[in-house]
This record gives C-alpha cells, sequence and structure tokens, in this order.
C-alpha cells in the first residue's frame, strides 16, 4: 500500500499520499458504499415478493442512509483539526504557556527571549 | 535528558537555554528533575493541548505521550532546527551543540530513515503491553 502511495505521490497534488484523513476518510467512505449497496440489496423483493429483512421504521433508514457519510465527513474534519502541524525550520513556532514542574507559568516566548531554546520533548515517566 | 544534562554547561555558554516537556503532571515531573538533577524546567502539558498543537502527539501509547522531539527556538520564535524521530531517539545534545555554536541556516531532520535495534523491538513490546 506505502508502495502505491509513494507511486501516487507524483500524481497528487494539494495532499500528500500518506495523509491520515485521506486514509481514513477513504476507508470510511467505501464502507459506507458497501453498506448502501447492502440496503439496496436488502429493499429489492426476492422470488416470493417478500422484502428481506425490512422491517425498519422510515427514520432509522433515512438515518442509514445519511449517517455514514456524514460521520465520514466528521470524522475527516475532526482530523484536520485535532491534528496541529509540527513547525518545521524557518516557521514560526506556535505560542504555547504551561506550568512547569514547580508550579511557574511559562510562555515560549519568554523561554527564548534569552537566547535560543533547546526545547526536548520527552515522552515521560512510566 | 541526561545527555542534556551534561552538556548543559556548554549549551549554556554557547547563549542558549533548555527546557522538556512532557505531558506529565508536575507530581511525576518534580521528582524526576529533582532524581535527574536537572538544570532546567520541565513544562507539564498535561492537558495535551501543546503535543496537538505541534502534532507530536503519540496516541498509542500510555493514554497518549509526546513523541521525542528537539527543537531550537530562536528569540523570535522562528524555529531553527526541528528534529523529531517518530519512535525512539532523540537528536544528541552534540548535535544541537554544534549548530548553536556555527550559527548556521536553520535545518529540519525529519524521518531519518530508521532501523529498529533489537532492544526496540523489545521496548515497542513493553510498550504495548503496558498500554493495556
Amino acid at each position: 500500500m506505502l508502495v502505491v502511495a509513494q507511486l501516487l505521490r507524483t500524481l497528487l497534488f494539494g495532499v500528500t499520499a500518506t495523509d491520515p484523513a485521506t486514509l481514513v476518510g477513504t476507508a470510511v467512505f467505501i464502507v459506507a458504499i458497501s453498506l448502501l449497496a447492502c440496503y439496496l440489496l436488502a429493499r429489492r423483493p426476492d422470488r416470493s415478493g417478500q422484502r428481506l429483512a425490512m422491517r425498519v421504521p422510515g427514520s432509522a433508514r433515512a438515518s442509514a442512509l445519511v449517517i455514514p457519510p456524514v460521520a465520514a465527513l466528521n470524522m475527516a474534519l475532526n482530523w484536520r483539526v485535532e491534528m496541529g502541524k509540527t513547525p518545521e525550520a524557518g516557521e514560526i513556532a506556535p505560542e504555547f504557556e504551561l506550568l512547569d514542574s514547580a508550579g511557574v507559568p511559562r510562555r515560549l516566548s519568554e523561554l527564548a527571549a534569552q537566547g535560543p531554546m533547546t526545547l526536548l520533548f520527552y515522552r515521560g515517566h512510566w | 535528558l541526561a545527555d542534556y544534562r551534561d552538556h548543559y554547561n556548554e549549551i549554556r555558554a554557547a547563549g542558549a537555554e533548555v527546557g522538556a516537556i512532557s505531558v506529565d503532571p508536575p507530581e511525576n515531573s518534580e521528582p524526576l528533575r529533582r532524581g535527574l538533577r536537572l538544570p532546567f524546567p520541565i513544562l507539564c502539558d498535561t492537558e495535551r493541548r501543546v503535543v496537538h498543537e505541534w502534532d507530536i502527539y503519540n496516541p498509542r501509547e500510555r493514554g497518549g505521550v509526546a513523541k521525542p522531539a528537539v527543537f531550537v527556538i530562536e528569540r523570535d520564535r522562528r524555529v531553527r532546527y526541528a528534529a523529531m524521530d517518530g519512535v525512539a531517539s532523540r537528536a544528541p545534545a552534540a548535535e544541537v551543540l554544534r549548530l548553536l555554536r556555527n550559527t548556521g541556516e536553520s535545518q529540519s531532520v525529519r524521518c531519518k530513515v530508521y532501523i529498529p535495534q533489537l532492544a526496540d523491538w523489545l521496548r515497542a513490546i513493553r510498550n504495548s503491553i503496558r498500554a493495556r
């Protein structure tokens, strides 16, 4: 899959080939389509003229059609919003204020005010 | 962290400061800071706000922790150096020190080709057991 992604990369513009939102969104989209296909098949009467498994109220049917695409869209959007962006060299790092372990509030701009600030992210205690 | 502690004086001599960030609460970070005798502060991103915003959040480990990463941030919050390695190790202090000394142009080290060693496999297995 990742090999294909590498190949596709040359064809894509604006989207990275391994973009998580796109990957997940596509997966959810495909699942939604197959659910829709199941739904349409289940609707069709079989030879005896009976509908298969269709004692579903209209509202539930409507939501079965509406919810999967909406959920897919929502998920893709949420992913975008929640995942920030790692600042790369040359960019401006986003400001933050956090308490240090002694309870003193520290702002990034103040920490970097004296000179270059080496910021170490580490995984923490376990 | 200990690596940066050992080079702390040299980093200070190069005109720079050091600070660490994790998602641990102060109750964990303060003993760690004392235990390792770190001369720099540890910031506590307990709400995981900054790690989210900087996209260095690893949700797969222990309810979500920060990935190991090193940034050198200039006075105007411009990033001079960014090193991020998804899995285990961190850019060594010596590398940052060299960068600080020759005040070279900015550079980004991302997604270096990473070949897991035996110890990394063991750590991964241990992490996945503890994540439960």
